[in-house]
């Protein structure tokens, strides 16, 4: 049973469209699947290599502008933004990897904090390439159904979640852990430290940008401020891997649910207003406080809480 | 007394707790005392500034880059590290454009932080052991 629990989900997921949901749910679950993605693509880099990043935002607005640019400079479809972003975003992942690799626990995740707020300032400034606060809009949109983005996006999370699986159980993955658990012992076993950060940094930050350049495909418009946002995007990747469970293939999944989903949901509860922020912060900050591990890593503490309540 | 059995809680949680300091104390006062300085600094900005909700996001990022800058615990580089940033920024408004200031205030963090991790009193230290 649970061997197969991958393919049952996938089936679920496959056949969900097909219900004739509508199109507000179906936004809903295209939003769940890209931000599992994007969860997993920064449990790739923060949980099992150990180097927390409060910069993923900066990966995201290049892979998104990647494609907006290359529909609003040259005229070309915005879906070939989606293979060009791999280009883009391994380049300018090198190039940030260099630079903040250097830096060890707080002070890489503050370096990637200033560099999705300079990438963000800079997409604003750059008027004559980004169109600056305007945004860019894509004007053509490919489908008016939500079917086929849904179905695009699913695959690609059902690549993302392969090639993670894949590599977390290689000789790669190993090396990872070895670094989150102690970079100092890994490189004195051998473990060019560096060099692995870097291949960490550049899969997670691929992931996310071509999160990105889907986003611009789905959404049709972008500006800085959506696509660098610190809060709505940086923060919200970790949170859906830290509600979800840090370290485990099933978190960024279960998390983007909690994410996506309960806002949603406490967001239509009546007569509450604005306010549903507040509740779902305060919900937040209960998951975070007793079940640090999240509810894919704290499972067992989650069903013996509730096994206790129902004898009572 | 209270400032040592601060310092020691920072420099080992464990080591504190075994030489008799109420370690949860220290960090409720810390905690508490430092709230209040930027609950003082708050006061003292609004005659000069505009009030809104969202108010404090943005001071959080410019208090760590000045903390980082200055040098981790230490006043006097606080001090240094604000007037540094200040300056720099206004510097990046006036010769880069107004909308630019921001990069340049965070490009002085990332330098700050891979060229003197241990920020401007480090410098000084060293100045003075004449290394």
């Amino acid at each position: 049973m649970k061997k197969y629990l991958p393919l049952i989900l996938l089936a679920i997921f496959s056949v969900l469209p097909l219900l004739g949901l509508s199109s507000y749910v179906m936004h809903i679950l295209i939003f769940v699947i890209m931000w599992a993605v994007i969860g997993m693509a920064w449990n790739l880099l923060g949980g099992y290599c150990g180097q927390v990043s409060f910069g993923h935002a900066a990966f995201f607005g290049i892979g998104a502008y990647t494609s907006g640019i290359l529909y609003s400079k040259l005229g070309v479809s915005a879906w070939w933004g989606m293979p060009l972003s791999l280009l883009v975003v391994t380049a300018s992942s090198l190039v940030i990897g260099y630079i903040f690799l250097r830096l060890r626990g707080p002070f890489f995740a503050l370096g990637t904090l200033a560099m999705g707020v300079i990438l963000r300032v800079t997409a604003e400034n750059l008027t004559a390439f980004t169109e600056g606060d305007l945004g860019i809009m894509i004007r053509e949109r490919t489908w008016v159904e939500k079917i086929w983005y849904y179905y695009i996006i699913l695959i690609i999370a059902v690549c993302t979640f392969y090639l993670i699986k894949k590599v977390v159980e290689s000789k790669l993955g190993y090396y990872f852990v070895a670094i989150r658990e102690d970079q100092d012992a890994a490189e004195s076993l051998g473990i060019n430290t560096t060099y692995y950060k870097t291949v960490a940094l550049c899969l997670s930050a691929v992931i996310t940008g071509l999160a990105g350049a889907f986003y611009t495909n789905y959404m049709g418009y972008i500006d800085p401020k959506v696509v660098f946002a610190l809060h709505d995007i940086s923060i919200v990747a970790i949170m859906v891997v830290m509600v979800g469970g840090v370290a485990t293939y099933w978190g960024p999944l279960v998390g983007s649910v909690i994410m996506v989903v309960l806002a949603e949901v406490i967001r239509s509860i009546p007569k509450l207003g604005t306010a549903h922020h507040t509740l779902f912060g305060i919900l937040l900050i209960v998951i975070i406080i007793f079940l640090p591990n999240g509810i894919v890593g704290d499972y067992k503490k989650l069903k013996r809480f509730f096994g206790v309540r129902r004898a009572s | 007394d209270l400032g040592k059995s601060i310092r020691a809680t920072a420099q080992d949680n464990d080591a504190a707790l075994l030489m008799g300091v109420n370690v949860g104390k220290m960090r409720v006062i810390t905690f508490g005392l430092g709230s209040a300085l930027v609950g003082a600094a708050g006061c003292l900005l609004i005659p000069i500034y505009y009030l809104y909700p969202d108010l404090g996001g943005q001071f959080t990022l410019i208090a760590f880059v000045i903390t980082i800058l200055g040098g981790l615990g230490s006043t006097i580089g606080a001090i240094i590290g604000g007037l540094i940033l200040g300056v720099f920024e206004s510097m990046t408004a006036t010769y880069a454009g107004m909308g630019w200031a921001p990069v340049g205030r965070f490009v002085i963090f990332i330098a700050a932080l891979i060229f003197i991790p241990g920020g401007i009193v480090s410098l000084l230290k060293r100045k003075r052991l004449g290394k």
